[in-house]
């Protein structure tokens, strides 16, 4: 009886991981994460609002180098998130700064050109 | 193309298991090289997000894996508790591998889809954990070859749960172990 019970499990593990496999070629990330990124606006704002601590190149300065700091974050959106609340003592909250839509560029452009995601 | 086993025979399963998970493993990181890394969350069940339903889950598969270890270990005679194996102890030591692996699948769904491989050595840490974790399924796939198999040498099975086994504790030292000491404990 529990043989049969982890036969079934198996096929149904098996079963899971070519669905898992599928998915990972057919799954596209949601449009609003795959949006082309305006890379110049995302650019000009990292360097008025970010360079000052975090370099000119994400290499780091006050604040973290990018590259490694980025690493805790497992989507854009937290990153985003982080961005708007900021880190009190640490990191100024850049909602009142910058509205969703540059909080998005300057992320995009931090994460896809600077960090290397 | 042969391997010579211990007692003088030739084992090509052994080819074929180095063959199969060679190919997984491989398959793994160019799909996660090539494939432009999505960076959104996936599941989070319960959890705060996804990083920290990673790091639970891989913490849940590692434990998965201890019993794994212990129980092999009682099947090949290696410990002596419990005296007498109950009949379903082979069949539990079958359930609790696939689960582990089972549920490895959302983990590393999320690795190669949201993240993608590692290929910089100077990042070290995530480095490891992309190649580690390449390693893990392509050990996994020639385990499943091997396990079967009335041909392969009697040491097979046990190097290739050594390696599968060790690679788990390393993937889990480079990511759950980090995220709660640097990121957020216990990050519920």
């Amino acid at each position: 009886m529990f043989k049969r019970f982890v036969d079934l499990v198996q096929i149904l593990v098996a079963v899971a991981a070519v669905a898992t496999v599928v998915l990972l070629s057919t799954v596209s990330p949601t449009v609003a994460e795959v949006e082309s990124p305006d890379t110049a606006l995302g650019a000009d704002l990292f360097r008025a609002n970010c360079a000052g601590c975090h370099g000119a190149g994400g290499e780091g300065g006050i604040g973290p180098a990018l590259a490694g700091g980025l690493a805790r974050f497992g989507s854009l959106e937290e990153v985003a998130r982080f961005v708007s609340t900021g880190v009190p003592g640490r990191m100024p909250g850049f909602e009142t700064r910058l509205d969703p839509d540059q909080v998005n560029a300057v992320v995009q452009y931090v994460w896809a050109d600077l960090a290397g995601r | 193309m042969s391997v010579t086993t211990a007692s003088g025979a030739i084992s090509g399963v052994l080819w074929k298991a180095l063959l199969v998970g060679g190919a997984v493993a491989v398959a793994a990181g160019v799909y996660g090289s090539v494939h432009d890394p999505a960076g959104q969350q996936t599941i989070s069940l319960f959890f705060a997000n996804t990083l920290s339903f990673k790091a639970w889950t891989t913490t849940l598969i590692l434990v998965f894996a201890l019993y794994q270890l212990y129980s092999a270990l009682r099947m090949w005679g290696k410990v002596s508790f419990p005296r007498e194996m109950p009949s379903w102890f082979g069949d539990a030591h079958r359930l609790s591998g696939t689960l582990a692996f089972a549920l490895s699948l959302p983990v590393a769904f999320h690795c190669l889809w949201a993240l993608g491989f590692e290929p910089d050595f100077s990042e070290l840490r995530r480095f490891a954990h992309s190649s580690l974790g390449c390693l893990f399924y392509g050990a996994f796939a020639a385990k499943v070859t091997l396990v079967r198999s009335k041909d392969a040498p009697s040491w097979a099975l046990p190097v290739v749960g050594g390696v599968i086994f060790t690679t788990l504790v390393a993937i889990w030292l480079t990511s759950s172990l980090w995220f709660f000491t640097t990121v957020a404990f216990p990050g519920l």
